[in-house]
């Protein structure tokens, strides 16, 4: 018994350490080259969106630049956040990918904790470029990333029901949410459906609040990367959200794919996301000629609020895989697609619907034409509007923040606690969590 | 003779030696580096001495401590109630008059041979708002609105405990039954002669004869509750309020959600197993008293 008890405690102490502590992850890309082809390899996720526009992309390189002795190679990755921060972690060079994807909101994080791995591409003309992505991809004065799509947002909802109950386009164009919950409350008396909905549970939903707070161009963090949540656009934010919940106004889903049935079966009205939401909403073919777009509103008495703000977006990042060859082939890549191709441009737009940020693409006649399902020039909508999201920089810590959010709001929304007494809760949450890091 | 015995020696050797070089390449090794991790800060692939810094840090992380709580909290409700289920079928299922023994056995330790992700997606769907549970409910009358399991940090709590006992009492039960086996008949008959009830039976005999089986069980059951992750990260991914978070899933966020700092998860692993160690010996203090 007494050796079988020991047997049990080492037993213990090794399977516990050891499960804890490996964390697993394999990656098994190459970048090498073999016998004068270089393979270029890059990562993206989205087997609907950025994987067809990259194989657009490479498809028309390829066309003019025939002798290059350079493969590309496109991969789609799963779980795609995790997979990017482990290969990163691991510090493998080797094993990176040469071109990665990265939402715009976790950049900051991945450059500034492995500034190594990541190179500059210092040829971009950001003046390109929308001008709030200048912050997002660059760190500490240099420039990281190539821009991509945009998340600009809109309202989306049912204007047949909107109209049943006397609210109009024009009503909902450039308004504050103060007339906006007037308006919404009409919509919702006559039908007794739902307004707005979130993919999460209200409290836990970080879409909303991200969305509000840069429509007033202010983020968790102020410029310095400094925790801001005492800033009047993230109190009034937050009480937006309450109001639309006390108000009935808006419902927090399980999840995204419960969100959406909502949104089909016309149990939710509306809904504000970035424009890359369009291809779900449309994706409900039966629906066409219900639905249009709208601006999103602004926050009333915060300084500095539009109507536009962002949800999502991406860009392309090159990493420093020791291979100078793929290096650079991977910068010229992008360089010349993705700074300097109008017609890529045109083309992703028209089969992706990809809402990209290349400014001098947007004179391209495709971003004026109607679209037939809102029956709406809905692409020159997110032109316009593209142009005018307010910078923010998005630090580092977003994550971390977004997490203590949900631990918190859902207690401010059903009552339970008071606006300042959240705030400082978030306040010495995110101090005792992100410690002297 | 002692030729003899040097030579088998050596071949034994080599036998567990390639076992040895793995065991050391892929356990030993990490866990010695790790203890170099535990007294650094890494942020990403810039790495700082900082002593115990990570553990002050620690002491001060109302997330850590929260999720510390959580996994508790789980380990306490559900390890007994599971252990206590587990003995009682095993007790039944080990009954000679019980007709289809063998289907009933099978039945019962087939959800261990589930993958935990998939039977974790299998309850979120189960216990969502229009999921079968619900409907079922509603269709006999016994509730008139869907009952938010997954959407109450109460309810979310009940969901992931409910999941753990289908998924690991078959397991535990298994272990009973093996030492059931070794329990002679004789004895029950002899306190049947001496007028002894079953459940008289069952506290003075079984329980004492399965006290080895009862330890072994436990200190796994520790282990594995608060080394829990599939199921609150698939079923409710840690909500809603974190109210389901626990430990290891705060460990896997401050390493691949959050800015990786493996110094930091690092120091928490080792807090979680010397949590484990302590528990482990209490356990085995108190099953050995007599001994």
């Amino acid at each position: 018994m007494k050796k079988f008890t020991k047997a049990l405690v080492g037993m213990g102490v090794v399977m516990a350490s050891a499960t804890l502590l490996t964390a697993c992850g394999n990656s098994n890309s190459s970048s090498s080259s073999n016998s004068g082809t270089t393979t270029v390899t890059i990562w993206a996720d989205d087997p609907n969106f950025n994987v067809p526009v990259m194989k657009t992309a490479v498809k028309m390189y390829n066309a003019e630049h025939k002798s290059s002795g350079v493969k590309f190679k496109v991969q789609t990755e799963g779980d795609y956040n995790t997979k990017v921060q482990t290969v990163l972690s691991a510090g493998n060079k080797k094993n990176y990918p040469n071109i990665i994807k990265i939402e715009d909101y976790g950049a900051k994080k991945l450059i500034s904790s492995y500034q190594d791995a990541f190179l500059t591409q210092d040829s971009v003309n950001l003046s390109n470029f929308s001008a709030y992505k200048k912050s997002v991809v660059s760190y500490k004065g240099k420039t990281y990333g190539m821009p991509f799509d945009s998340g600009v947002s809109a309202l989306f909802y049912r204007k047949d029901i909107f109209k049943k109950y006397g609210v109009t386009a024009k009503d909902l164009d450039n308004i504050t949410w103060d007339q906006f919950i007037k308006l919404a409350e009409k919509v919702h008396k006559g039908s007794g459906k739902s307004i707005l909905g979130t993919g999460a549970l209200i409290g836990e939903d970080p879409d909303m609040v991200r969305q509000l707070l840069q429509s007033a161009g202010a983020w968790y963090f102020d410029d310095s990367g400094k925790l801001d949540v005492n800033s009047t656009a993230f109190k009034e934010s937050l009480k937006t959200v309450k109001k639309l919940k006390d108000d009935g106004l808006i419902t927090g889903y399980s999840d995204f794919n419960a969100r959406n049935k909502a949104l089909y079966n016309g149990n939710n009205l509306a809904v504000i996301e970035g424009s890359w939401f369009s291809a779900s909403i449309k994706a409900d073919k039966k629906s066409s000629g219900k639905w249009g777009i709208a601006t999103v509103p602004r926050l009333s008495g915060v300084k500095g609020a539009t109507n536009s703000t962002n949800e999502g977006g991406s860009s392309w990042y090159v990493l420093n895989t020791g291979n100078t060859k793929a290096d650079n082939a991977a910068k010229k890549f992008l360089k010349t697609m993705f700074d300097g191709n109008s017609s890529f441009y045109a083309k992703v737009l028209k089969n992706q619907a990809a809402v990209a940020t290349y400014k001098p693409a947007m004179k391209n006649k495709e971003w004026d034409t109607t679209d037939t399902f809102y029956n709406q020039k809905v692409n020159q909508y997110f032109k316009k509007n593209m142009n005018k999201i307010p910078a923010v920089s998005y630090g580092i810590h977003s994550s971390e923040v977004e997490n203590i959010l949900s631990g918190n709001l859902g207690n401010y929304y059903s009552g339970k606690t008071s606006l300042n007494a959240t705030i400082s809760k978030i306040e010495s949450s995110y101090k005792s969590q992100v410690g002297s890091n | 003779m002692n030729g003899v015995n040097e030579k088998t020696n050596r071949i034994g050797w080599w036998f567990i030696g390639l076992s040895i070089v793995g065991f050391a390449a892929f356990m030993i090794y990490p866990i010695v580096s790790s203890v170099k991790l535990v007294f650094s800060s890494l942020s990403g692939d810039s790495s700082t001495f900082v002593g115990f810094g990570n553990f002050v840090r620690l002491f001060h992380d109302t997330t850590f401590w929260s999720s510390l709580g959580n996994s508790f909290l789980f380990l306490i409700v559900e390890v007994p109630i599971m252990l206590l289920f587990a003995i009682i079928l095993a007790v039944v299922l080990n009954s000679k008059t019980l007709k289809l023994r063998g289907f009933w056995r099978l039945l019962i330790f087939l959800p261990c041979v589930t993958s935990l992700v998939s039977y974790s997606i299998l309850f979120k769907m189960l216990f969502s708002a229009d999921g079968l549970i619900n409907k079922f409910l509603e269709n006999i009358h016994l509730i008139s609105a869907p009952i938010p399991w997954l959407t109450d940090p109460t309810m979310a709590k009940i969901v992931i405990i409910l999941a753990l006992l289908w998924r690991w009492t078959g397991y535990n039960m298994i272990f009973f039954l093996a030492g059931l086996q070794n329990v002679s008949d004789e004895i029950y008959e002899a306190a049947e002669i001496d007028g002894a009830s079953k459940i008289q039976q069952f506290m003075h005999i079984t329980l004492p004869a399965l006290r080895p089986i009862i330890l072994f069980t436990a200190v796994q059951s520790t282990i594995s509750t608060l080394q829990l992750f599939d199921e609150p990260m698939n079923i409710t991914n840690g909500g809603p309020n974190n109210s389901s978070t626990t430990i290891a899933m705060y460990i896997y966020n401050v390493s691949f959600k959050y800015v990786p700092n493996f110094g930091y998860a690092a120091a928490m692993s080792y807090v979680v197993m010397f949590i484990i160690l302590v528990l482990s010996v209490i356990q085995m203090k108190v099953a050995n008293k007599d001994d």
